[in-house]
């Protein structure tokens, strides 16, 4: 008698007691459709979110600061954050030394001075937010040009009076004709006014340029005018205000971001802050931070999935006690088939066979009823964020997919569960002498 | 001529409890044989021990003390694996109360013990249907023994017992079961099987009536033989 037959004979005997099967099998479709569906959120979570945050600001952007040093043996009841002062703070120069320094390895680097809100007449009164900057702003922000060209490294140099203004500027305030080329007034609140030749036009994206009120009307929306940082500099009194305390960098192409950080930390370490030791600058990459959030959603999913595993164990004992009381019940089977010739080895073989077959059945139920229970959890999860955080909501690239190692594990792990549980109730079996099994009643 | 022995026994003693204070002796010494072609009864009252004795015929225990030749082969020492293999090949058994499997159709009873000789599916299936035709039961190959009578599933029961030309055929009580008018036509098929094919047949009976229509009645009494009649070789 060799595999295949036994595989015959436990599916006629699952046919034959298809109520008693199907209840067998529940526990471990329930335990594996858990797990499935547990890993197939956790692995749409993280596609979703490694997928959302790529498309906000790229895996190779760095976020630096300058920020004070916490010596290594701090205690916190005494230590106080020192003063910044504006020498404390980086200058653009220090910036372009900087990028200077580093050559391909960064793509550009970005900082800005907020010059603050104000008000362009045009063919109606729109609200702007004027913003100097060095060039790479829009392809940090993830923001598509539509037409011209962005803030040039040559307009900071030079320090021009140029500007990049967005789509609902061109469309409120000169109704919808190209302004390229033209000078615009821009009336910042504190009365000077600002006059600018725009040589671009961006594409305003509400959740890219961090949300806003969604309430206000879309011609009141106050969207940012990009200026050259140098020229922006001039126009403010205070130092400070020119000064940088933030920025962001690009990684160039083939550079590794996480490395890109540290060397942009020792960087300024050895020059702008050689002496100044209280101060550094800090640096975080999308990309670890990526890292970080998928290690731990990782975590979470192998925790819970351990969890939900645990009732496989239960499901495997319910399937032994359903072998247990179906070897009793089929004792006169077991003493024909051995006094017709069945050797122990035999009936053994068939009722581990037929564990098996009842656990892998439940198993295969289980994981489709997982990856479908995942898709509709996944679905409704996003429904939900949707409905609830509009702004969030429309940045996210959802992906569904269930994790294939949990498939086949999962696979693997109700075959064990079969061979583990079905082993004693055969092995009962297999020893039941062939006159008392005839005998029984 | 001298005709071939299907069964020699020698001194077979069976006892249970061995070495234990409730130690209980059935066979106390039984010394038989049986010829190739035989139609034997043996009979005996409930308790005499003819259970116990086909048991030991039927391989399906091992004596105690004694030897147990079944076509040339002592069995007596057997291990049990080797003696499923004695069971499978040599020995047709008859049961009672057919000792069918449930739920399962006719045709795939009568192949059960092909398939533990290891023969494929499609050589098991026609000789199966083959059998049935033989017993009258081929219409009714993929019922159930829950959808035949008693008679049909004894019937079923004969073909399976055939199915591996066993050297001896062994009927416990064939007709227990069955009413009278059922229990001749069985009784028929095995008067058949012995005049036509020259099967050896036991049957193990606690009436005499049946066992007048066989060609050697064994009365086993208390656990020994009481009295052998009609063999034409003793």
């Amino acid at each position: 008698m060799n595999l295949f037959e036994c595989i015959r004979l436990a599916l006629d005997s699952i046919k034959a007691n298809k109520l008693r099967s199907v209840l067998t099998m529940l526990g471990i479709i329930i335990g594996i459709s858990s797990v499935i569906t547990i890993t197939t959120i956790g692995n749409s979570l993280q596609k979703t979110i490694s997928s959302t945050l790529t498309s906000l600001g790229g895996t190779n952007l760095i976020t630096a600061y300058v920020n004070a040093v916490i010596p290594d043996d701090v205690d916190y009841d005494t230590w106080e954050y020192p003063d910044m002062t504006t020498d404390d703070m980086l200058q653009y120069e220090d910036l372009m030394a900087y990028k200077e320094a580093f050559g391909d390895k960064v793509k550009s680097v970005i900082a800005n001075i907020g010059l603050g809100s104000g008000t362009v007449d045009g063919e109606e009164t729109v609200n702007v937010n004027t913003m100097g900057t060095t060039p790479g702003m829009l392809d940090a922000n993830k923001l598509t040009l539509i037409e011209g060209r962005d803030i040039s490294e040559k307009d900071n140099e030079q320090e021009k009076a140029t500007a990049v203004v967005s789509d609902l500027f061109v469309k409120y305030a000169c109704d919808g004709n190209s302004p390229i080329g033209k000078q615009i007034s821009i009336s910042l609140s504190d009365g000077s006014v600002l006059k600018v030749y725009v040589v671009g036009v961006y594409q305003y994206d509400k959740v890219k340029l961090g949300g806003g009120n969604t309430k206000v009307a879309e011609k009141d929306i106050s969207t940012p005018v990009y200026i050259p940082f140098t020229y922006a500099a001039d126009q403010v009194d205070d130092p400070a205000m020119a000064a940088i305390q933030y920025f962001n960098v690009l990684a160039g192409e083939g550079t590794d971001p996480t490395q890109l950080a540290q060397d942009t930390t020792s960087y300024f370490a050895e020059h702008k802050y050689k002496e100044d030791t209280a101060w550094e600058v800090q640096c975080h990459d999308m990309a670890s931070e990526l890292g970080v959030i998928n290690t731990v959603l990782k975590v979470i999913t192998i925790a819970i999935s351990v969890i939900a595993a645990i009732s496989l164990i239960v499901g495997g004992v319910g399937v032994m006690n359903i072998m247990l009381v179906s070897v009793v019940e089929r004792t006169r089977e077991i003493g024909i088939r051995k006094a017709l010739g069945a050797k122990n080895r035999g009936i053994h073989l068939q009722f581990l066979t037929e564990s098996v077959v009842i656990c892998l059945i439940g198993g295969i139920i289980g994981i489709l009823l997982g990856i479908f229970n995942g898709f509709l959890l996944s679905k409704v999860a996003v429904m939900l964020i949707k409905n609830f955080a509009s702004d969030i909501g429309s940045m996210l690239t959802v992906s569904v997919s269930p994790s294939l190692t949990a498939i086949i594990v999962s696979v693997i792990f109700s075959m064990l569960t079969g061979i583990v549980f079905g082993s004693y109730p055969a092995k009962r079996a297999a020893r039941m002498s062939p006159i008392d099994a005839l005998r029984y009643e | 001529m001298e005709k071939k022995v299907v069964i020699d026994m020698h001194g077979i003693v069976k006892k249970y409890y061995e070495n234990q204070p409730n130690e209980l002796e059935i066979l106390h010494g039984i010394d038989l044989k049986i010829y190739e072609g035989e139609f034997v009864a043996i009979v005996g009252e409930s308790g005499s021990g003819k259970s116990t004795l086909m048991n030991m015929i039927g391989a399906l225990d091992r004596p105690t003390e004694g030897n147990y030749f079944l076509d040339g082969e002592d069995v007596s020492t057997l291990s049990d694996e080797r003696l499923s293999e004695i069971r499978n090949q040599k020995i047709g058994f008859v049961f009672q109360n057919f000792c069918l499997i449930p739920r399962t159709s006719a045709v795939r009873n009568v192949e059960v013990p092909m398939m533990y000789a290891g023969i494929p599916g499609k050589q098991r299936r026609e000789k199966a249907l083959e059998l049935l035709d033989m017993v009258g039961m081929k219409e009714r190959a993929s019922h159930k023994p829950n959808e035949l009578s008693g008679g049909q599933n004894q019937r079923v029961a004969i073909a399976r017992a055939m199915v591996n030309d066993p050297s001896l055929i062994l009927a416990d009580e064939p007709t227990g079961a069955l009413d009278s008018k059922t229990g001749h036509l069985v009784m028929d098929i095995f008067h058949k099987l012995h005049k036509e094919q020259h099967k050896t047949i036991v049957l193990i009976t606690h009436s005499q009536e049946l066992a007048k229509e066989t060609e050697r009645i064994i009365t086993i009494s208390d656990g020994n033989i009481l009295s052998d009649v009609g063999g034409e070789q003793k």
